[in-house]
């Protein structure tokens, strides 16, 4: 299964759940062994300076380069792990922390069982949430006022992309981001990265066909998005541009015809962490460039 | 000797079950804490290795005795209610409704770290609902055979199916992972409340089917004349089918769809035993809980930290069992 | 009167299979339905079991009506033989003659040392003893035959309904199972209802016959007067001419 959720932009701090998490994780001893089932908790740990305490990672985290070899070695497959197993990768449970994604083989409970710490942290809904996320790591991994710090720079770095965006009337940039072809996955704004996109204020053409059931990732079909005529795509999955242009009846969307393919570096899309500062780059780059070109708006 | 070798084969299940693991612990350490549980010594395990072996293990391995019974027991009472050696206890629509059930629960949050709570009373609701609609419509009134009811559990699975499928497309990319990973069944969540959920349905229901052995028996000449012997065939049918579809409901709602066990472990203790149910089944639920237990072992072992999915294991163990059981018997018999 | 069929009627969807259909058969004798292909023979004698629901009409057997019996209830006052009967591969002969005893014991229990006992005797009644524990797949077609009237015998019912008993079996077969039911008839009271193809056969062995032809009785009575009618051809649609051979009647195609 190939992992395509980028999780987390930040863009407020978020006061109030703050001293809420303080309270609850202070007096909890630091773990000296983490395990991370989660790539993007995986990439924040090593960001904020926990990796020393980074013993093992379920084998989508491969950001960065010290994760991918944790990865190689165990191979966890986060949507079927051992709980025994996992607990026996650290020396002591009281040391141990586990931090999941998805509670897979109610993981959870049966580690808190053997004494095992549990963090769950979900793809969150909004750049806040994530945000927060960021910070509950610093603090379960004692490194909070690095990871406080570095959450700041990256917000204020993303909130900069939003501001410097130029407003013209009338030039409405749509745009498409595609994480998978075949079935065409793609996320609407109620996502973070979609939140994101929208601050810049673009349209994002999967939004009317958000349901319930996709979690704000649905699958689109193609020709709706030939019909929705997109000024710009985005792709993060596998596809390139050249290979957008071979697909029957692409040719004629605006985004095509005018060279906005825009390939996101599988880093880029499929980590947040810190990397999101450069998505959030390269995305308002590519409305911009959007913006500026006056073939679009003819 | 068929008999004693299956219980042989439990026993060392059972004791594979609780002592083969990431952990290492000796079997006579469990052993001893077992005696110093019941007062017997005092020689404890520790307090993390007694909560692996008694918390994790046991009720794994308790789950997977009572999973493994009741799927090989209610497949070869299907076998023999529709006189149909391909019969399996998903036949009448129960893993397809299952599968509708727990696919509208973990579709339902998306991206959530737990999926519902709900998800395997909506499993359980959604195969026993399966099962009632495929009744309805193919085996009731005067009419109704098993050839009837068969056809009736094809299209309802069928429209099931696609249900799911339609949800599926409907579903993000990360919960199509998940519903799949549950589609292939696991043991790995199991605790002691999910053993007390499917105990009470597995003791039930597998006692049924096995006390109609004898019925099932008379069967073997054909509907027709087990009715002009004197058996209520439509009253056999009904409840067989009812408690054999109400037992593998309760299972697969907590360990997911795991396949093969219904159907190879009735036919291995056929091949071994012959061709009457009232050995054929009693056996079944031994064999299939051993089966079950030591297929079990496998998935949680040999890609630790990972496991592998139960329904993988149960498939590339038994397929070849099967095989080789069913050359030696034609060699005996040329 | 054993058995006493009135009005019968037996429909499947629209078309009527066997229509006002009355005869009544007495203690310790023979009837044998006899007619052509599509006449309606297997449909009557499945329904005469209670095997199949009535339009119309009743059967009572030994003043029971049979089908507002339960199955249990109703094997324990008549025992039926389809015309192919299953053969269930790997079960024992003497299993499957235990099986003719499940309305005695009922399936929740086993048979009792009376109900083998009366297995072993229809055993040794038929000849089969030394065949006891031989796998039924592996019997030949006489032995398979004769393990199914033993089946039906230790029923233990008075009343036995047969359709087709002798499909499929060489001359001497025939005749010897014709002889054993004969036997069990004069013997032991047996009531028999057959369908039989073989019209020569038929009046050697039957008190009575009944010509059935599109669902409906064309004649019913001894079997020497109904051999005789003008009827049977017309039935048949083909010349049927009667001789009478060594004192019995055998009845073959007019050469014409």
């Amino acid at each position: 299964m190939k992992r395509f959720l980028p999780r987390g932009l930040v863009v407020a701090l978020v006061a109030s759940t703050w001293p809420l998490l303080s309270a609850s994780l202070a007096g909890a001893s630091m773990p000296t062994c983490i395990v991370s089932l989660s790539p993007t908790a995986t990439d924040t740990l090593f960001t904020i300076g926990a990796g020393a305490q980074v013993k093992a990672v379920d084998q989508d985290s491969t950001v960065p380069l010290a994760a991918a070899r944790l990865a190689r070695k165990d191979k966890i497959n986060a949507l079927n792990p051992s709980a025994e197993a996992i607990a026996a990768l650290c020396p002591s449970p009281a040391s141990e922390l586990v931090v999941i994604s998805y509670n897979a083989n109610d993981i959870a409970k049966q580690l808190s069982t053997l004494g095992v710490t549990v963090l769950e942290q979900d793809a969150p809904s909004s750049l806040s949430a994530a945000y927060a996320q960021i910070r509950q790591l610093g603090l379960v991994s004692g490194h909070a006022v690095k990871a406080n710090a570095l959450a700041v720079a990256l917000q204020a770095r993303i909130l900069g992309y939003a501001q410097r965006m130029p407003r013209h009337s009338g030039k409405v940039v749509s745009v498409y981001y595609e994480i998978s072809a075949a079935p065409y996955y793609s996320l609407t704004s109620s996502t973070f990265v979609g939140s994101f996109m929208r601050s810049l204020g673009v349209v994002n053409i999967a939004d009317p066909e958000n349901t319930s059931a996709d979690a704000g990732y649905p699958s689109l079909n193609p020709e709706y998005i030939v019909k929705a005529n997109p000024n710009l795509i985005l792709l993060a999955g596998d596809a390139t541009a050249a290979a957008v242009k071979q697909r029957r009846g692409w040719s004629s969307i605006k985004a095509v015809r005018y060279g906005h393919v825009v390939v996101l570096t599988a880093n880029e899309a499929s980590q947040w962490g810190f990397l999101l500062g450069d998505l959030a780059q390269r995305i308002s780059a590519s409305v911009i460039g959007v913006i500026n070109d006056p073939r679009v708006w003819k | 000797m068929v008999s004693a070798a299956t219980v042989v084969a439990t026993l060392v299940a059972v004791v594979v079950g609780l002592v083969v693991g990431p952990t290492s612990i000796g079997a006579g350490a469990i052993l001893a804490d077992l005696l110093a549980h019941v007062g017997v010594g005092h020689a404890r395990l520790n307090a993390l290795d007694g909560t692996i072996v008694w918390q994790l293990r046991a009720p794994r391995m308790v789950l997977g005795l009572l999973a493994g019974a009741m799927l090989a027991v209610a497949g070869g009472s299907y076998q023999g209610i529709f006189r149909n050696p391909l019969a399996d206890p998903y036949l009448l629509g129960v893993a397809a409704g299952a599968g509708l059930g727990a696919t509208v629960a973990i579709v339902h949050d998306g991206g959530a770290v737990n999926v519902p709570t709900w998800t395997p009373w909506l499993a359980f609701a959604g195969a026993l609902v399966a099962v009632a609609l495929t009744w309805l419509i193919g085996g009731r009134g005067p009419r109704s055979t098993t050839s009837t009811l068969i056809l009736a559990g094809v299209a309802m699975a069928a429209l099931l199916t696609s249900a799911q499928t339609f949800l599926l497309q409907q579903a993000s990319a990360q919960s199509l992972a998940r519903v799949y990973i549950w589609l292939l069944g696991s043991l790995a969540s199991a605790n002691w409340s999910s053993v007390e959920v499917v105990l009470p349905y597995v003791l039930l229901c597998s006692l049924i089917c096995v006390m109609a052995g004898r019925a099932l028996d008379v069967m073997s000449v054909g509907e027709e004349e087990a009715r002009a012997l004197g058996l209520s065939v439509r009253q056999v049918r009904g409840v067989v089918v009812g408690a054999a579809s109400l037992g593998t409901a309760a299972v697969v709602s907590v360990v997911g769809l795991i396949g093969f066990v219904g159907i190879i472990v009735p036919h291995i203790v056929r091949l071994l035993v012959g061709t009457s149910y009232r050995r054929i089944l009693p056996l079944s639920v031994v064999f299939g809980a051993a089966f079950l237990v030591l297929c079990d072992t496998v998935a949680r072992t040999v890609l630790a930290p990972s496991e592998l999915p139960l329904g993988v294991v149960t498939a590339i163990i038994g397929a070849p069992v099967f095989v080789i059981i069913l050359s030696l018997r034609r060699g005996v018999r040329s | 009167m054993t058995v006493v069929v009135e009005d019968m009627t037996v429909r499947a969807g629209r078309s009527t299979l066997v229509e006002d259909v009355s005869f009544s058969v007495p203690a310790g004798s023979w009837c044998t339905i006899i007619g052509p292909n599509g006449a309606g023979k297997t449909s009557l004698i499945t329904a005469l079991a209670g095997l199949r629901g009535l339009a119309k009409g009743r059967v009572l057997v030994k003043d029971l009506d049979v089908h507002a019996q339960s199955e249990r209830q109703r094997a324990h006052v008549l025992a039926f033989v389809p015309q192919n009967p299953t053969v269930p591969v790997g079960m024992s002969l003497r299993d499957y003659v235990v099986l003719g005893r499940t309305a005695a014991h009922g399936v929740l229990r086993g048979p009792s040392t009376a109900d083998l006992a009366v297995v072993d005797g229809v055993l040794e009644r038929l000849d089969l003893g030394a065949f006891a524990s031989r796998d039924m797949a592996t019997l030949s077609g006489g032995e398979g035959q004769r393990a199914v009237l033993a089946r039906t015998l230790a029923q233990g019912t008075t009343v036995v309904f047969l359709d087709e008993p002798i499909t499929g079996l060489d001359v001497r077969h025939q005749l010897d199972m014709m002889a054993l039911l004969r036997k069990e008839v004069d013997e032991c009271q047996l009531t028999v209802v057959a369908t039989l193809h073989d019209l020569t056969l038929a009046s050697s062995v039957t008190d009575q016959l009944v010509l059935l032809s599109h669902g409906r009785v064309v004649e019913k009575g001894p079997a020497a007067e109904v051999l005789r009618r003008d009827s049977l051809s017309a039935v048949y649609g083909t010349t049927l001419r009667v001789f009478t051979v060594d004192g019995r009647d055998v009845v073959l195609p007019s050469s014409k």
